[in-house]
């Protein structure tokens, strides 16, 4: 059983699935469908601490930093989520508090253009997870998780390959997560991706900003996933039934449109790699 | 004239004795000081590493080494286990986090002779940007002038233990030891 626990693929690929399931379930009941979402935090929360350990507080490092950043938006993405405050209100809260998360945990790192260029993707990502396509509208949870997933899965990918485990497990842990939350909804759309699921692709992006920051993978890798939201819009005009079969197909295509740039991401870090991961 | 000799020998020995005495000042000599480390894997072996840019101080009052100071600082980017790949991983944020803390420093507070040429070295640690006291048991292995330098030279070998977790180095534990070995060998020049 410790074997199993130790295991850094059950940590970040089995156990998330199995627990973004259940935190879903357990936030949609405890505070209702629009905060469902907030399973996902949870989840990656959990899996920090069975990977990395509770962080000090007040963090030293980057990372320690992010978990804190995940533990506020939880926390604010919860209270929009369940008191519905005005559309534009929600937004604006959420992408204060994670644009000021963002500064603090990569704004000592950023010293060259470089750095500088990557602080500012890093922050327009942000953005797009805060105020995402209108014509993504989050009563269609699959779709509008998808570009979570598939940013994930390339920042875990990613890292995985060139950088640093953790980031890894806490990559592929929010990608498994999130999978978690589409169990739920898929074919039927139950939850809503809401304030909470907005922030938890925020956070991707945060955790993607420490890898290109803060570790040797090749920042540019990470670059063709950011098209996942333009990918999504390609699968929208995809030419399907407008019957039953149409709308669960819908959001089963655009998921997988979504994680085309996604592969892509992993291909470049392959190629610049040359594939070869750490032995610890 | 034998004795005038004699004399003036003895005084100039007596002249000089006070002068040994005093603390010497001498730098770390880089390419004769490895500071390795000793982790195990999982159990099933024990993976020696190095830092390879190592840079420091030393005061040394032979007579009295109580009064000796040290301090060191180690680059961190430095790290090699012989594996690129891994050295590449122990840079990054699970371990060393050399991006934001470059360095890792030991700066002596308390020195205790422990016999005739050993003793108790402890100082103020400082790893990923937290500071924990660190003793070193250390053997001094001899002065003088290296036949190969010419220049005044000490020697020594330390030996320690430290927690990496102490120190937030979280990640892996206990699986990859949290218990770090340390190996070290110096010889420092005036």
């Amino acid at each position: 059983m410790n074997d199993l626990l130790a295991d850094p693929f059950f940590q970040s690929g089995v156990a998330p699935l199995v627990l973004g399931a259940v935190l879903t379930g357990l936030a949609r009941a405890g505070l209702g469908s629009r905060a469902a979402a907030g399973g996902v935090l949870l989840t990656f929360l959990a899996v920090y601490l069975w990977v990395i350990g509770v962080p000090a507080l007040p963090p030293p490092a980057a990372m320690g930093k992010l978990f804190w950043a995940g533990v506020a938006v939880l926390i604010l993405a919860a209270i929009l989520d369940i008191g519905r405050p005005p559309a534009a209100v929600r937004g604006a809260a959420l992408l204060t508090v994670m644009l000021a998360a963002l500064y603090w945990i990569i704004g000592a790192a950023v010293s060259t253009p470089a750095e500088g260029l990557i602080a500012l993707v890093a922050a327009v990502a942000v953005g797009l997870s805060v105020f995402p396509s209108t014509r993504v509208s989050e009563n269609e949870p699959v779709v509008a998780a998808a570009p979570t997933f598939a940013w994930a899965a390339a920042v875990g990918g990613v890292a995985l390959i060139g950088g640093s485990a953790s980031i890894a497990q806490l990559g592929l842990a929010l990608t498994a997560a999130t999978g978690g939350f589409l169990l739920w909804n898929w074919p039927k759309p139950r939850y809503a991706w809401g304030a909470s699921g907005r922030a938890a692709q925020g956070l991707v992006v945060l955790l993607g900003a420490v890898l290109a920051l803060f570790s040797s993978a090749p920042a540019v890798a990470l670059a063709p996933a950011l098209l996942a939201p333009v990918f999504l819009r390609l699968a929208a005009r995809l030419p399907l039934p407008n019957n039953a079969l149409g709308r669960a197909l819908r959001p089963a295509t655009s998921f997988a449109f979504a994680v085309i740039p996604a592969l892509a991401s992993i291909g470049v870090a392959l190629a610049l790699t040359g594939g070869e991961a750490s032995p610890y | 004239m034998k004795t005038f000799a004699v004399a003036v020998l003895f005084a100039a020995a007596f002249a000089a004795a006070p002068a040994m005495a005093e603390p010497v000042a001498y730098k770390i000599d880089p390419g004769h000081t490895s500071v390795a480390f000793i982790v195990n894997h999982l159990g099933f072996s024990n993976t020696i590493g190095r830092f390879n840019t190592v840079a420091g101080e030393l005061t040394f009052d032979q007579a009295d080494v109580a009064k000796s100071k040290l301090s060191v600082t180690i680059d961190a980017a430095g790290v090699d286990t012989n594996h690129a790949k891994r050295d590449e991983h122990l840079r990054s944020p699970d371990f060393f986090n050399v991006k934001e803390f470059p360095k890792l420093t030991f700066k002596s507070v308390k020195i205790e002779k422990t016999g005739d040429n050993t003793g108790a070295l402890t100082g103020d640690f400082t790893m990923l940007g937290v500071t924990k006291p660190l003793t070193l048991a250390v053997t001094f292995n001899k002065s003088g002038v290296s036949p190969a330098t010419k220049l005044e030279t000490v020697g020594f070998s330390a030996r320690g233990v430290l927690k990496r977790t102490d120190f937030g180095m979280k990640y892996g534990a206990p699986y990859i030891s949290d218990e770090i070995q340390l190996l070290i060998e110096t010889e420092a020049t005036k």
